[in-house]
């Protein structure tokens, strides 16, 4: 149990920038080094990671604790994992807050927060391409078209985004197997 | 705060419901929440708080829940902030992790995940638009350059998110500097 929690704070604590290095650091450990999962099982993962809501780290650790201990297994991995970066997060947040005055530090930041809406962007064209071309490699027509629908009616009734992806999420994925079932074969 | 504390927790919960695909998907959702809705926050700071976010170790999500937590109630914001985040996914995660099979089959689940995927795009590209409209908009041509040669860096490469803030705000640093003396 303790080499659980200890390869996860590792994890944890080396996954800078987001998914994709914490992908390839549990590839390293769990998978090559320790075995814990066979290759198959982590790319099963990886799916179920996209398809799930939360960050690929913590699914991967939830999936593989739970494999192991079972719950208790599933929530200190859990929480290995996401301590290093919490612990430092906090800490910056802290300093944040005693820098804040200094103009210097201001004049960075308005500049960080572009980097950043750049690197939002390249992400969301990344979502937008999941979702528009699906499993295959060809543009899917039905849902460029659900797409743009749906963006107008969310521009024009300006509904709360939870509730809207309920609602769409229901009706374009009903829609979608309907017209999969009935025109496509 | 006790009330406060309740918020930050229920709302993350929920967004953390959502986030299929990583931490982009939820930080233009707790911009419109925290942000729009609950004014705890403005524009700025949660942008700064991602940008941090993305510096640390770990996932993006998850460190930003910790700073907001850490603005609006100090510690125990923060443990609220966690929570809230973690919680979704954990029990998904280990409930899946136990019926994987009848999972990945499923056509039910197959549908609404398609869906989701697709409504979730939709949210997603509304609140980057405007966004990246307000860096047009500032007028400032510094921070233009500075997104599009981060966004197209990112989009096209593989360099790790912490060398691309880093670099672009120092290389902007420097041109601004010397434009202005």
């Amino acid at each position: 149990m303790s080499a659980l929690i200890f390869r996860f704070l590792y994890i944890g604590l080396f996954s800078i920038g987001g998914g994709l290095s914490a992908i390839s650091l549990i590839q390293d450990e769990i998978v090559e080094r320790l075995s814990w999962l066979t290759e198959e099982t982590l790319v099963d993962i990886l799916a179920i990671a996209e398809m799930t809501p939360g960050p690929i780290a913590v699914n991967a650790a939830s999936f593989v604790g739970m494999r192991l201990y079972g719950i208790p297994g599933a929530v200190l991995a859990t929480c290995a994992c996401i301590l290093p970066g919490c612990i430092i997060s906090f800490l910056i947040s802290r300093m944040n807050e005693k820098l804040y005055k200094n103009d210097r530090w201001q004049n960075g930041l308005k500049l960080l927060r572009a980097a950043v809406v750049g690197i939002i962007l390249s992400g969301s064209l990344v979502i937008l391409k999941n979702a528009l071309y699906g499993e295959g490699s060809e543009l899917n027509l039905l849902s460029v078209g659900c797409f743009f629908i749906g963006l107008a009616a969310y521009r024009y009734w300006k509904p709360s985004p939870m509730l809207f992806m309920m609602c769409s999420g229901v009706c374009i994925g009903g829609l979608h197997s309907f017209v999969t079932q009935f025109f496509l074969g | 705060m006790k009330s406060h504390c309740w918020k930050l927790f229920s709302t993350l919960l929920y967004l953390s419901a959502f986030t299929f695909g990583g931490g982009f998907v939820i930080i233009p959702l707790m911009q419109k929440r925290f942000v729009q809705d609950l004014g705890w926050l403005t524009d700025e700071e949660i942008l700064d708080m991602v940008a941090f976010a993305r510096s640390a170790p770990g996932a993006v999500t998850v460190n930003v829940a910790v700073q907001v937590g850490t603005h609006i109630a100090g510690i125990p914001g923060a443990l609220c902030g966690i929570f809230g985040t973690i919680i979704p996914p954990l029990l998904i995660l280990s409930a899946i992790s136990l019926f994987y099979d009848a999972f990945s089959s499923s056509f039910v689940i197959a549908a609404l995940l398609y869906g989701i995927r697709t409504s979730v795009a939709i949210v997603v590209a509304d609140a980057v638009a405007v966004m990246v409209g307000d860096i047009f908009r500032s007028k400032e041509y510094v921070r233009w350059g500075v997104m599009s040669v981060v966004f197209i860096l990112s989009l096209t490469t593989s360099i790790n998110t912490i060398w691309l803030l880093a670099g672009g705000t120092g290389i902007g640093a420097l041109i601004a500097g010397r434009s202005r003396s």
